[in-house]
């Protein structure tokens, strides 16, 4: 009995190999930052970089291994979770590339900064994977507080602690009451393990209103990390008070994870499918709470976005609404729904990734992040012009932009499960949004110009921003294998 | 003794707990005052796992949850007390109403 335990944890280690990779990166950063007297902050970089580059080959190495649970079914090792993991290592890769250029953010401290971008790494990838109640916590916990640090990582600026302090706040309570709601979960089915949850709920039934209250707490915890609303009220602050780079980062990588276990919660546990493959929902009528929550905060998102005049606080609004076309994915209840929304989440990295960068790379010329302040750069800073532009038309969904096909695969998947309401507010949503994220390229194109300083741009973000500018213009008709990707990745373990 | 404790009772006090922490949250001015209210949500859910696990159950798979809860409330205790302490240093006071820079 004892050797069959230690024979099934030491098979499950190869499953865990892209995170014991990062966790040995986060080691040799802690020993070279107390072993080497240099302050030069790009040889920690370059080490953060190698770490990543090894963790996403490792990751890539899964991909042939046969889907399966490690460590007693603690982990789920899926296409699903190895989408995500490659999607959160690309995201923190961007980051360290772009913090090469920010002084202010790496002169205090490098290895600190760098060891808790790889913390956060781990926490997410973890949080995609997890298939056990406690698992889920834990790298929910992992990922908020290395966030909540990084959040206030500039520490004389008082922007960047009360956006901390807000994100502490709001984190705390929310990842308590989804815990409350865990509690409540193992007590109603006698089990930590999705899978067993799942078998439990099919085959005798609890009560519906108590599994709905499991739900809507459940809810607070996960709608907090996707900002979607009523459980949005962090975001514009944190987005707006922490250094943008992290900001960037936060919301598309954050944000994913969050979807990651979302579906992966929802679609496992409170799911099942039946024989001819259509899947039912089990439980509770989950289906209009999650279509609820998608219509509040489509509208919350875009209604409130057109009073912002601070680029940072208006992206933060319309994360909150690109969250809501990406929650209404889920009521299809079909794998065509699913690959629409990782779909939408691959092409939101690019889009959002490219708009902060701009912002991050125009600052040292404007001064400020408010969006008058853009005024007229069309004279003096052509291509990061129209680079933002690509990136505003991508996040109305204008074609040929990348953005316009994600919306179009993900309304079309939504229409064709039968939810034509559903689309229809999302397209008026979308014709609302166009308002805003006009706005921006109308204030740099056609307003006259304002007095800026002539410094230059800050190399490592333009370039990155340039390059995501290309991508969202080649991966619009060219998105086939990123949505084939998409697609060949829903394949959720406990979905049988 | 014709009424045991069972169950319920400590259904009852966690849920009591719950919502005492959520007004504690929701209520108070001073940041380490919520800071409170967090470590009593945390409980509320600590004394639920222990019950579950103790008459629903059978298993220890509860009472291991509960280890892990206790490390993560002092994990964020420590964080957000760090937070407060860095605040206090630029701001000179920890009343949420009197740190207002952010519009909203």
């Amino acid at each position: 009995m004892n050797e069959e335990i230690v024979k099934h944890i030491i098979n499950s280690t190869r499953y865990i190999l892209p995170e014991i990779i990062i966790t040995c990166g986060i080691l040799v950063l802690i020993l070279i930052n107390v072993l080497s007297k240099s302050r030069k902050y790009s040889l920690y970089a370059f080490f953060t970089i190698l770490t990543l580059i090894a963790a996403s080959i490792a990751t890539f190495t899964l991909f042939s291994l046969p889907e399966n649970y490690a460590y007693f079914g603690m982990i789920a090792v899926d296409k699903f979770s190895l989408f995500f993991k490659l999607f959160f290592i690309l995201s923190t890769l961007l980051l360290a590339l772009i913090s090469m250029d920010s002084k202010e953010l790496l002169e205090h401290s490098p290895a600190e900064y760098h060891v808790l971008m790889l913390s956060m790494l781990i926490g997410m990838n973890l949080l995609a994977s997890g298939n056990n109640l406690l698992m889920i916590y834990l790298a929910f916990e992992m990922l908020s507080t290395a966030a909540y640090v990084l959040t206030g990582y500039l520490k004389q600026k008082k922007d960047s602690l009360e956006a901390s302090l807000k994100y502490v706040i709001y984190g705390a309570m929310s990842s308590g009451i989804m815990l409350f709601g865990f509690t409540y979960l193992y007590g109603l089915t006698g089990d930590l393990r999705i899978t067993i949850i799942k078998e439990t709920l099919k085959n005798s039934p609890i009560p519906q209103p108590f599994i709905l209250f499991v739900m809507i707490l459940i809810l607070a915890g996960i709608g907090f990390k996707i900002s979607s609303a009523p459980f949005h009220f962090w975001a514009p602050d944190v987005y707006e008070g922490a250094p943008t780079a992290i900001t960037a980062h936060l919301s598309v990588a954050s944000k994913a994870a969050g979807f990651a276990i979302l579906i992966r919660l929802f679609f496992s546990a409170f799911s099942y499918q039946i024989p001819d493959g259509i899947m039912v929902q089990t439980g509770a009528p989950w289906i209009s709470l999650i279509a609820f929550l998608a219509v509040l905060s489509m509208t919350i998102g875009n209604v409130a976005a057109l009073l912002q005049k601070n680029i940072k606080r208006m992206l933060a609004y319309s994360g909150i609404a690109q969250a809501g076309y990406m929650i209404m994915g889920l009521v299809t209840m079909n794998n065509e729904g699913i690959s629409a929304v990782l779909f939408y989440l691959a092409s939101y990295l690019i889009m959002n990734l490219g708009a902060f960068y701009i912002a991050i790379s125009l600052y040292p010329l404007t001064g400020s992040y408010a969006i008058d302040s853009y005024a007229g750069l069309w004279k003096k800073k052509p291509f990061a012009v129209i680079a933002m532009t690509f990136f505003m038309l991508s996040l109305i969904g204008i074609p040929p932009f990348i953005g316009f096909f994600s919306k179009f695969m993900l309304f079309a998947a939504v229409i064709r499960a039968g939810w034509v309401w559903l689309a229809v507010v999302a397209v008026l949503n979308s014709v609302v949004s166009l308002y805003y994220y006009m706005y921006v390229i109308k204030v740099m194109v056609v307003d006259a110009p304002v007095k800026t300083e002539t410094v230059a741009m800050p190399k490592f973000v333009y370039a990155t921003a340039l390059v995501l500018a290309v991508l969202s213009l080649i991966f619009g008709p060219g998105f086939q294998p990123i949505y084939d990707f998409a697609k060949y990745s829903v394949q959720l373990i406990g979905l049988r | 003794m014709t009424n045991p404790i069972g169950l319920q009772e400590f259904l009852i006090v966690s849920a009591m707990l719950f919502t005492l922490g959520i007004i504690a949250m929701l209520t108070r001015k001073n940041a380490v005052g919520i800071l409170m209210g967090v470590e009593l949500i945390l409980n509320a859910a600590n004394i639920n796992l222990v019950a579950f696990s103790h008459f629903i159950t059978k298993e220890l798979s509860g009472q291991i949850f509960v280890m892990f809860v206790i490390l993560l409330a002092a994990i964020e205790a420590i964080i957000a007390l760090a937070i407060i302490l860095s605040i206090y240093r630029i701001f000179e006071s920890v009343e949420t109403d009197t740190i207002k820079n952010l519009k909203g």
